[in-house]
């Protein structure tokens, strides 16, 4: 086989875990690495031309719910999402697909890959259907990928906590991840899927007790997050906070932040709260609805062990789909169309509903200001993660808005024009002046997602990380993206290159070849006797409890096309 | 409409074994292309093939430029000729012979005049122009597709239809009129919203079941009323689209299951529903 070899010359680089600031630099590409540039053959390697051109490391998405049973849900109640959706097979090139807010697979694949996007996270998925979760991510092409297992409202876990046994619940933790190949534990609105299963438990708050077991949410969080640092997973825990999507739950928030206070070392991130947007609510009911994004990115800025990411929403359609049932059964009931629920057998429970965001709606108005402010406001960019909780705040295809709302004052004031009048007296943003810049966008989008995943490949243009690259035909040296974010929104949606493993996929906005992506999981490492001890306990319960049988449950490593492991704990 | 149309045959040239998507063969696409262009620009699907279209049809007359002096006729037709002037805005086609799914679906105006059986989803979602049925239909007529929400459904324009139709005809309607001269089959008018259907014809059941506004008016048989529906008088006559239709009728007011307020309007024929006298009974209770 002839060693692939691409010379990414000119381009100016943004690579931030380098330190590397729009410097013009070439890049080589050997075998699917980075390598010095004395190390390829000139005479042999593909030039590309990237003089006044954008090279960054590939896209990370750390929360998109792009494969597994609920969003297989999803695709099944909205047959309305992909009628005027459609991309067409091109014999030998991609695959066909359909959808929108809740595409197809291949769509997934393709369109993160025409974004420059080349690692994305399914964040959320129950460890009983993980096989089917793993067996959508396998048809998911180019991108790499990862599981989230849920873990709140797990029966064994729950029972480990109760009792105080983190030794225990560490190993059954560990074994689960290895068993479902999963990567990081989850926590949905912590330990509502248990009043569900009675369904109860909407707003179930951070000290309410969760009969019949004697725990609350925050001995929930608090338990499994020692658990993590036990285990030195590479992702913090992942939490979406309770009481979501209620007004005046900003204050469960903090309270959850607080809580995980200390129990990482120093400087280490304990905590990430996903789609933070929907969790910094004031207000009392839906009708004073404020913002409390300042309170929370205030407290975000004064420690150093909780990162965010957004879930901004995007004016349009969406599909909310969430672990947290009871709250998707409540909006269902706002809503006034569709709603499925699911799951509650299978160790977590799950609602969809379908939604449209307006921006003359109040509260949608606020809901869009939120997203945005703690983005600003948040001062260092390493602790935010660009997201838009997919397809919960909008469809992923629209993060270059997102990323054109960031970087320019004049895109947000268009959007601020058309808003609900009475929502911006409620709101900080339009006073705000901060506008992200290049780098800050490059981290928020690669490096700070890969450097919380802990995927040491990923995410930068360093020798010896993987080769995933995203050329962008705009040049920031010359146009003020700022005064121009159509630019931004062009370059971005349609990268003029995208390499994955050292090969090129998207060539003008255009997928030019379909690749199948690597899957990570975690092996965390446990002694053998507790482990033994805690499998034994597991497989009687087993028995007693689950619909199929031990061995069954565990996924073997030949289900999965290409899986890599991650050794916790480094090494 | 003057009777100087410019007529343009078009005649399969096999057999179709799979079907035809025939999406981009109207008028506006046809009106001021020569007989070459017009045969191999536009394109059809054949099944899952993206083929020319002279490779499938034989095309005779020459298009004029108004593409609402355009009359396309399509002839011999089948059924597997799907999306015959799905979308179409103007002019005129003429299908003799069967026709398959999604007829006029989307169309936003112009006339489709069919002499055969249709498939199912003929003028679904449609908003402007009129079709017409020389035999029966299939499935949701006018109806508005499936997953939709409340916005969704038919929001103008006519559809006559001489033969039977079968289920959900105009479901989630908003506006326009359907006129069944045969006979339909359960849930006519579900989730209506506005606009009117006619049925000459018997219709099983299930009738209205969710409408909160609109009319329908069925001269034959029902078997049965939803229990969601209440008797709200007897009337001799109604108007469909101006057309004066005798009765008498019952006329019942639903359906409560849907909302608090609902302006649902049915009107069923007394003299052929001698089943439902005991809504006449109540009536005349509150009258005396």
């Amino acid at each position: 086989m002839i060693p692939n070899q691409i010379l990414i010359k000119n381009g100016i680089v943004y690579d931030p875990i380098n330190k590397v600031n729009g410097e013009k630099m070439d890049i080589a590409i050997k075998n699917g690495k980075i390598v010095e540039i004395s190390q390829i053959d000139k005479s042999k390697a593909k030039i590309i031309d990237a003089s006044g051109k954008i090279v960054m490391p590939g896209g990370v998405d750390l929360h998109s719910h792009i494969a597994g049973p609920k969003v297989n849900l999803g695709r099944l109640m909205r047959p309305e999402d992909h009628y005027d959706y459609v991309m067409k097979l091109v014999p030998g090139i991609r695959r066909s697909g359909s959808g929108y807010t809740v595409p197809s697979t291949t769509i997934a694949g393709y369109k993160y890959a025409e974004m420059g996007y080349t690692t994305v996270i399914e964040p959320a998925s129950p460890p009983l259907k993980n096989r089917h979760t793993h067996e959508e991510l396998d048809d998911t092409p180019i991108i790499d990928k990862a599981v989230f297992i849920l873990m709140d409202s797990n029966w064994f876990i729950l029972k480990y906590l109760e009792s105080n046994d983190i030794e225990k619940c560490a190993a059954y933790v560990a074994w689960l991840l290895e068993a479902t190949k999963g990567y990081a534990i989850k926590l949905v609105d912590p330990g509502v899927a248990i009043p569900w299963i009675r369904g109860k438990g909407y707003g179930l708050d951070l000290d309410d007790q969760i009969p019949p077991f004697n725990l609350t949410p925050r001995e929930i969080v608090t338990g499994l997050c020692k658990v993590n640092e036990k285990l030195k997973l590479p992702h913090p825990i992942h939490v979406h906070c309770n009481k979501l999507g209620i007004p005046g739950n900003y204050t469960t928030t903090l309270n959850t932040m607080k809580a995980v206070s200390g129990l990482a070392g120093e400087d280490k991130v304990a905590m990430h709260v996903t789609h933070v947007q929907f969790n910094s609510y004031g207000g009392v009911s839906w009708g004073n609805l404020k913002s409390r994004a300042e309170e929370i990115a205030k407290y975000v800025n004064s420690v150093n062990h909780i990162t965010l990411d957004l879930g901004q929403i995007i004016f349009g359609e969406a599909t909310t789909m969430t672990a947290d049932a009871p709250f998707e059964f409540a909006l269902f009931h706002m809503t006034k169309w569709k709603w499925g629920g699911a799951e509650v057998e299978a160790e977590a429970a799950a609602g969809i509903v379908p939604f449209r965001y307006k921006a003359k709606n109040y509260v949608h108005a606020i809901q869009w200001c939120i997203g945005l402010e703690v983005a600003l406001l948040v001062k260092n960019p390493w602790k935010v993660v660009l997201t838009t909780d997919h397809p919960n705040g909008g469809p992923f295809q629209k993060y270059p808005e997102v990323i054109a709302w960031l970087m320019s004052r004049k895109a947000r004031s268009k959007v601020i024009e058309k808003l609900n009048s009475r929502a911006l007296r409620e709101v900080v943003l339009p006073s705000i002046e901060r506008e992200y810049d290049l780098y800050e966008i490059a981290i928020i989008t690669r490096a700070g997602p890969a450097k919380l995943l802990g995927l040491e490949s990923k995410g930068h243009l360093g020798i010896g990380a993987d080769a995933d690259i995203a050329i962008y035909d705009v040049n920031p040296l010359e146009v003020d993206l700022s005064e121009n974010p159509e630019l931004i929104i062009k370059a971005f949606s349609k990268a003029l290159y995208t390499i994955k493993n050292g090969e090129i996929v998207v060539k003008n906005g255009e997928v030019v070849k379909h690749i199948y992506g690597t899957t990570y999981y975690v092996k965390a490492k446990v002694e053998d006797e507790l482990m033994n001890q805690v499998l034994g306990e597991v497989k009687n319960k087993f028995k007693e409890w689950y619909t199929v049988s031990f061995e069954n449950y565990e996924i073997k490593d030949h289900e999965i096309r290409n899986l890599k492991p991650i050794t916790a704990g480094g090494a | 409409m003057s009777e100087e149309l410019c007529e343009i045959i078009i005649k399969p040239k096999k057999a179709f074994r799979v079907p035809v998507d025939m999406e981009l063969i109207k008028p506006e696409n046809i009106a001021g292309k020569t007989l070459n262009e017009l045969l191999n620009e536009l394109t059809v699907y054949e099944g899952n093939r993206e083929r020319k279209f002279g490779e499938l049809f034989d095309v005779k007359g020459e298009p004029v430029s108004d593409a609402s002096k355009i009359r396309l006729i399509i002839e011999p037709s089948t059924r597997k000729l799907w999306s015959i002037g799905m979308g179409m805005t103007t002019g005129e086609i003429v299908v003799k012979g069967d026709a398959g799914h999604y007829i006029g679906a989307k169309m936003r105006g112009g006339k489709i005049v069919i002499y055969g059986k249709t498939g199912s989803w003929i003028g679904a979602e449609m908003s402007g122009g009129t079709i017409e049925v020389h035999g029966d239909a299939g499935d949701y007529v006018g109806a508005r597709f499936r997953g939709k929400g409340s916005e969704a459904g038919m929001t103008g324009g006519m559809i006559i239809i001489h033969g039977n139709a079968g289920v959900e005809v105009g479901r989630g309607m908003i506006k326009g009129t359907i006129m069944i001269y045969g006979s339909c089959l359960e849930f006519l008018g579900a989730n209506m919203k506005g606009g009117s259907i006619l049925v000459k014809g018997n219709c099983p059941g299930r009738v209205g079941s969710g409408m909160t506004g609109g009319k329908i008016v069925i001269c034959g048989h029902v078997n049965s009323i939803l229990p969601s529906f209440y008797i709200d008088d007897k009337v001799d006559k109604t108007k469909v689209k101006g057309n004066v239709i005798e009765g008498p009728f019952y006329l019942f007011i639903g359906d409560y299951m849907a909302a608090p307020k609902v302006y649902g309007r049915l009107f069923i024929s007394i003299p052929s529903n001698p089943h439902l006298k005991r809504f006449l009974e109540l009536i005349e209770e509150v009258e005396a």
